[in-house]
């Protein structure tokens, strides 16, 4: 079975056309998915501008990273658990959609780009924190965070004007 | 690393129009075009209701010929212009107007009301032709 056919076969389920018929909840879940992203995405943008010198320059990384993370976990949750039930429910149109793919490839790449500055610039608490110079390296991460999120957030509305 | 990163990207953003070969679903919004044949699917769904609706060859209007995907609005938009999810079901006759894609390839088009046997016309939400009062635009 081709993965549009699987797709096809979740969209054709019980649950998934109940979903798409539903009055209030479809709307509900989506509107929390999209709200959501303030809670998530909004505050990771937080620590990039921080980590660019930007902004909130009074604080440690150390610290604002633990002061977002604290809520933007949760908010990632919420962001995921509406994301995958809004493609259950529409697994082959959505799984169709160029802006989606792009949407996804995305995503995928900042998954590693998270996990090479957690790896790579994070543990050891900041040693480079003391010397008040946040490397080039952690910079570029954050700056690659920043426009690839946007590119997300962008191909998420451009999914509803392809067919 | 870093270098990989962008290079990454970069290669990225080459392959987006790539994948973005399907048109815009734009639709010629100032156009209104009559769609008469049998409904082979009714979706009361959201994010859009779709009627696929087939029009038979010998149609008056040659260019409706095929089998179109008529897109409808939310349910609770189209339930407050008097939609249900069983206003249709397949095998039924359907007139419908609607605004045409503008690649003009494509069968899709944006449902603007559809008129039942009785004549009653049943909207997609509040735009109403111009000159019939209420809003003009159709989306």
């Amino acid at each position: 079975m081709t993965i549009v056919e699987i797709c096809h076969s979740i969209q054709q389920t019980g649950w998934a056309t109940g979903f798409r018929q539903a009055d209030l909840f479809f709307p509900l879940v989506e509107g929390t998915h999209i709200l959501s992203l303030s809670l998530s995405v909004g505050l990771v943008l937080m620590l990039d501008v921080r980590l660019l010198g930007w902004g909130f320059q009074s604080e440690t990384v150390s610290k604002v990273m633990r002061q977002v993370m604290r809520w933007a976990l949760p908010g990632f949750a919420i962001v995921i658990v509406t994301g995958v039930l809004l493609f259950l429910a529409q697994a082959e149109s959505v799984y169709t959609n160029s802006y989606f793919r792009v949407k996804m490839a995305m995503l995928v790449l900042l998954g590693v780009n998270a996990a090479i500055f957690q790896f790579k610039y994070y543990p050891e608490p900041f040693m480079w924190e003391k010397s008040g110079t946040v490397p080039a390296g952690a910079k570029a991460i954050a700056a690659l965070s920043l426009v690839f999120w946007m590119v997300v957030i962008a191909c998420g509305r451009l999914m509803a004007y392809e067919l | 690393m870093k270098i990989k990163l962008f290079a990454l990207s970069i290669a990225l953003l080459v392959a987006i129009p790539v994948l973005a070969h399907h048109s815009f679903a734009m639709f010629e919004l100032t156009k209104d075009v009559t769609y008469e044949g049998t409904v082979v699917e009714y979706r009361w769904e959201n994010p859009h209701t779709h009627i696929i609706l087939k029009v038979d060859p010998g149609a008056a209007d040659p260019s409706t010929v095929g089998t179109w995907d008529i897109e409808g609005g939310a349910t609770s938009i189209m339930g407050r212009q008097g939609w249900t999810r069983s206003t249709f079901k397949a095998g039924d006759h359907a007139k419908l107007v609607a605004h045409p894609m503008k690649d003009g390839v494509t069968k899709g088009a944006s449902l603007f009301y559809a008129i039942l046997p009785d004549g009653k016309r049943l909207y997609h939400d509040i735009a109403r032709p111009k000159g019939e009062g209420g809003a003009t635009s159709s989306q």
